[in-house]
């Protein structure tokens, strides 16, 4: 009696572990089949062909200096390096006298920093002035820059290191004294890229600018 | 021997247990801060594209000015050479770009002129971009036409 119930037991087993097994079963070949998509979803896309490129990004805009078309991006880059060069030679000769520092600053340095970041403002609010009418029709527009790394456009601004301005009708109208406000919309665009200099050493470059119609009138 | 028979059960049951703890014990444990890891990604997937937007607006420029002082200029070979000449002189050393100005520099690329058109060709051009310990690359193949007087008539890029 005792073994015939003992038995009965082991088939009770048997038929339970039988749906636990087709389920265990069952769970397993899902995960293989999933792990196979994802196995297929990591083959090589196929090449992607973007034709034509729109330059909209303000600072991928050409500027004529020193006689040259450069991309804006790169003036802003070089003013920035050939401050650092400058300023790293004055600290180095700081007690020398000037007209031998003045000669080893035209060694080091392929452009003088105070006459090339001139030139730059004076250009690039040049072309600022023809988009206004090209682009926006004269109507009120703004162009805003903070460069973070100090001394880069000009004494034509309110600031030495950055640029806010408006223009209206091809002309400077005012400098856009309500920059906050671009920054609270978060209007503001943001490049930053590491710069590797053999002289320098390597760099942040971290610049954040705004490139359109003005908010609130301009002001 | 009825109660040996129980022992693989009662086995089972403790092992089930113990796997269970353990998926809770991951599941609470699971760092669920992606915000925070995709802002990393979503800078490196900017950089990336400001890098590409970059090169191919530098090689426009340059292109452009090149050909604009077409009339010095008999060759392929002057072209490339001043085309050379040109992108290394406005080499400020962009972290991310420097298989771009290899590639000038070792004059891997094409530009040359045929009946009415200049182009300029760059295969297997490689960008990346990092942040910390991470990095993603892309490789582009890049080719730009222009008019006889420097015009744009179109960029092509091909992402590989």
């Amino acid at each position: 009696m005792n073994f015939i119930v003992n038995r009965r037991a082991q088939i009770g087993k048997i038929v339970t572990s039988f749906p636990v097994m087709i389920l265990i079963f069952f769970v397993i070949g899902i995960y293989i089949i999933s792990a196979g998509f994802i196995y297929k979803i990591k083959e090589a896309p196929q090449s992607l062909s973007i034709e034509g490129v729109g330059f909209d990004d303000a600072l991928l805009k050409e500027v004529k200096v020193r006689d040259q078309p450069m991309l804006i991006i790169d003036s802003l880059v070089k003013s920035i390096i050939n401050d650092k060069k400058y300023n790293e030679i004055r600290k180095r000769t700081e007690g020398f006298r000037s007209d031998l520092v003045n000669e080893q600053d035209n060694r080091f340095l392929d452009s003088d920093p105070l006459t090339f970041r001139k030139e730059l403002s004076k250009n690039l609010i040049e072309l600022l002035k023809r988009e206004n009418l090209d682009l926006f029709k004269g109507e009120k527009s703004c162009f805003i820059l903070f460069t973070g790394n100090g001394n880069v456009v000009s004494e034509s601004f309110d600031d030495s290191s950055n640029i806010y301005a408006a223009f209206e009708k091809g002309e400077v109208v005012a400098s856009a004294n309500d920059v906050e406000n671009y920054k609270r919309a978060g209007l503001l665009n943001n490049k930053k890229f590491i710069i590797k200099d053999k002289g320098l050493g390597n760099f942040e470059v971290n610049l954040q600018y705004y490139y359109g119609k003005c908010l609130g009138g301009g002001k | 021997m009825n109660r040996r028979g129980d022992i693989p059960m009662i086995l089972l049951f403790i092992i089930t247990l113990i796997l269970v703890a353990l998926a809770l014990f991951s599941m609470v444990s699971f760092n669920n801060n992606l915000a925070k890891n995709s802002e990393g990604r979503s800078e490196m997937l900017a950089r990336m594209a400001f890098l590409e937007d970059y090169v191919v607006a530098k090689t426009k420029n340059v292109a452009h000015d090149v050909i604009v002082r077409g009339g010095e200029l008999k060759s392929d070979e002057d072209l490339r050479a001043k085309f050379e000449e040109i992108v290394n002189e406005r080499n400020f050393g962009v972290e991310g770009t420097e298989n771009y100005f290899g590639k000038i520099l070792r004059g891997e690329f094409v530009f040359s002129r045929d009946k009415d058109k200049y182009w300029l060709e760059i295969k297997d051009l490689n960008l990346e971009a990092s942040r910390g310990a991470n990095s993603i690359k892309r490789n582009v193949n890049l080719r730009i036409e222009f008019d006889y007087s420097g015009d744009l008539i179109r960029i092509e890029r091909n992402l590989k």
